[in-house]
């Protein structure tokens, strides 16, 4: 709408905005850059958040991806434990639970040209599956699925040496799936699966040219 | 080469049937998949019904005694046959939170825990079924109470509160039995799954299917 109010007013001028700032992302993404064609493996730490018991669940991972140029190609593993567990489970009726994820992603990355680049930021989305599991203590009630699901995130690379760094990664997940449909409507409120996850660790860079 | 409309509506055709064929496979795998978010709910449903067995069996068997006329008049200092029916009446009412329990696990598409096995010592007065009464009827409070905060789906929470506030009159009625205060405190204190089944151990054995 606030576009529209500005195109009433000045109408010549923001066009020309406009079409000056989509040549020059043209140009910025098409730009030549020095080759450079990086393997990075990324282990990590994660916390992963459940919005229904309103925590962040410890586990880890790692990524390993592809870049060259502007493209960033990789896949992940992930994985929380005790993701389906209260808080406080003082009973303790669940004996474990976690959710295990694993997909493919591309995005774009900014290339590191020369050595000197220490920040590397970067945004993929992608596609894998999501196995959720939870089983009681009594082992009458064990659950687990394999959805299919999408993510997609960022994060940043900071280059500590040319071959070595650390990585922040904030992701979220969604699971394809439709949730347990009871044949009466007791379990009517979930919705598809879904959680952020916010993930540290080291990079190291393979293969540099 | 240009194609034949026949062979234009065949590849049309069997694609819409390849793609209607795959989306009915796949809604049929998904339709059936359950969560595992229910299964917390589940636990504590089973864990609860250990709880309303051993109450249920408390009342239905310990009162099958307490059919003479020298066995009923024990119960004169209570209130005779008049408190004999209410004690049987709860007992009803513990079978039934035993339905409706096993009911809701079922529907959350979980086992019930099966029907343990209960043994109560022969109750040689009136005064050691009273005061067992007492003792497991709050024990039931305790281990409601315990569980209220774990819950997340809504039809679960209202269908043990429902239960949990019968558990408290329960509790109340037979402490007045007791010559207690039906309320003996502002708020009661929830007991750990540990506290609750060690309470429990002396009268329940195996839970197994039939």
């Amino acid at each position: 709408m606030t576009t529209t109010f500005v195109r009433a007013l000045h109408p010549r001028r923001t066009s020309a905005w406009g079409r000056g700032a989509a040549f020059a992302a043209l140009v910025w993404l098409l730009a030549p850059v020095p080759a450079s064609a990086d393997f990075l493996v990324a282990p990590y730490f994660a916390w992963t958040r459940n919005a229904d018991t309103e925590r962040w669940l410890p586990g880890g991972g790692a990524t390993a991806d592809f870049t060259t140029g502007w493209l960033v190609v990789g896949g992940d593993i992930g994985y929380a434990a005790g993701f389906f567990e209260p808080e406080e489970d003082v009973l303790d009726l669940v004996a474990s639970s976690h959710v295990l994820t694993v997909s493919g992603h591309a995005g774009i990355g900014l290339p590191a040209v020369s050595d000197e680049q220490r920040f590397l930021p970067y945004f993929t989305a992608g596609f894998g599956w999501m196995r959720q599991n939870a089983r009681d203590r009594d082992g009458l009630a064990e659950v687990t699925r394999n959805d299919p699901s999408l993510n997609f995130g960022g994060g940043v690379n900071v280059m500590i040496l040319e071959y070595l760094g650390v990585r922040a990664d904030l992701r979220r997940f969604s699971s394809l799936r439709d949730p347990f449909e009871s044949p009466d409507p007791i379990v009517a409120d979930l919705e598809r699966l879904h959680f952020w996850r916010l993930a540290f660790g080291g990079v190291v860079r393979f293969g540099r040219e | 080469m240009k194609n034949s409309p026949l062979i234009d509506t065949s590849r049309r055709n069997f694609l819409l049937t390849a793609a209607s064929a795959a989306g009915l496979l796949v809604s049929a795998d998904l339709a059936d998949a359950q969560d595992p978010r229910v299964v917390l709910d589940a636990a504590v449903l089973n864990y609860l019904l250990r709880v309303e067995y051993v109450q249920a069996e408390l009342y239905r068997e310990g009162l099958t005694d307490f059919n003479t006329a020298a066995r009923i008049r024990q119960f004169d200092p209570y209130g005779g046959q008049a408190t004999i029916d209410t004690l049987r009446g709860m007992g009803e009412q513990e079978a039934a939170h035993v339905e409706a329990l096993r009911s809701l696990v079922t529907r959350l598409g979980m086992n019930p825990l099966p029907q343990c096995t209960v043994n109560f010592p022969r109750f040689a007065t009136a005064t050691e079924l009273v005061q067992t009464a007492f003792a497991l009827e709050n024990v039931g409070v305790s281990a409601y109470l315990g569980v209220v905060a774990l819950l997340r789906i809504p039809q679960v929470q209202t269908g043990v509160a429902s239960i949990a506030s019968v558990q408290s009159r329960h509790a109340a009625y037979v402490g007045l039995l007791n010559g207690q205060s039906p309320a003996p405190q502002p708020a009661d204190t929830p007991r750990s799954r540990d506290e609750v089944l060690a309470l429990l151990d002396p009268y329940i054995g195996q839970c197994s299917a039939q």
